[in-house]
């Protein structure tokens, strides 16, 4: 099985799991972070970087998502590469300008669900992207 | 690189830089900047290193980062 292990972000006493990840449109390509959310179905990134892909908000599918205080907000979606590690997956990910959390956001559709395992290890505060060979 | 530069000086940039943007490229940082100046930010990013990935990400506020926990 292969394992990607990352260890946690500290900020004083919190302990966040943060990841590299490297998203690709058709044509541009850069590198992020995005806080590994198990409570959240999609990942949903910040529409200002729909500009550094060169992607127009309007080309993507509308979704209303429900964010974790409960109110209803505005996603678009858009299925692109996103690379974990060596590992490329072609998630859906929503780009929202409503998204109240200073994150991007992996959340269990179509990344979560890339993977055998997705494991948060509290105690050696790292999260590990398990696949079978 | 850059995700190890970010992680190594977030609770600075938290706590001096929360609600902008980082753009870094091959662990050296381009700029900081509120997201109205992001895009001159990421172009300075690409022509200075034109062979090289950008590192663009949020910087999350003490209070952001608290609502996701």
């Amino acid at each position: 099985m292969r394992s990607l292990d990352f260890p946690y972000t500290r900020l004083g006493a919190l302990f966040l799991p943060i990841v590299p990840v490297t998203i690709t449109s058709r044509n541009v390509t850069f590198r992020t972070d995005a806080y590994v959310d198990s409570g959240a179905f999609y990942s949903i990134f910040r529409s200002e970087l729909l500009n550094s892909l060169e992607l127009r908000k309007e080309q993507g599918r509308i979704k209303m998502l429900k964010a974790a205080d409960g109110k209803l907000i505005r996603g678009y979606l858009f299925r692109l590469t996103l690379e974990i590690g060596n590992i490329k997956l072609r998630p859906l990910i929503a780009f929202s300008d409503q998204l109240n959390v200073g994150f991007n956001l992996l959340g269990r559709h179509t990344v979560f669900s890339s993977f055998d395992e997705v494991a948060f290890n509290e105690r050696r505060k790292t999260v590990s992207f398990r696949l079978s060979n | 690189m850059d995700h190890d530069y970010f992680a190594r000086h977030f609770p600075s940039l938290v706590r001096k830089h929360g609600g902008k943007w980082i753009v870094l490229v091959q662990g050296h940082l381009v700029g900081i900047s509120h997201k109205g100046k992001l895009a001159g930010l990421i172009a300075k990013a690409r022509a200075q290193y034109p062979a090289s990935t950008p590192f663009i990400a949020p910087i999350p506020t003490r209070q952001e980062i608290e609502c996701v926990l």
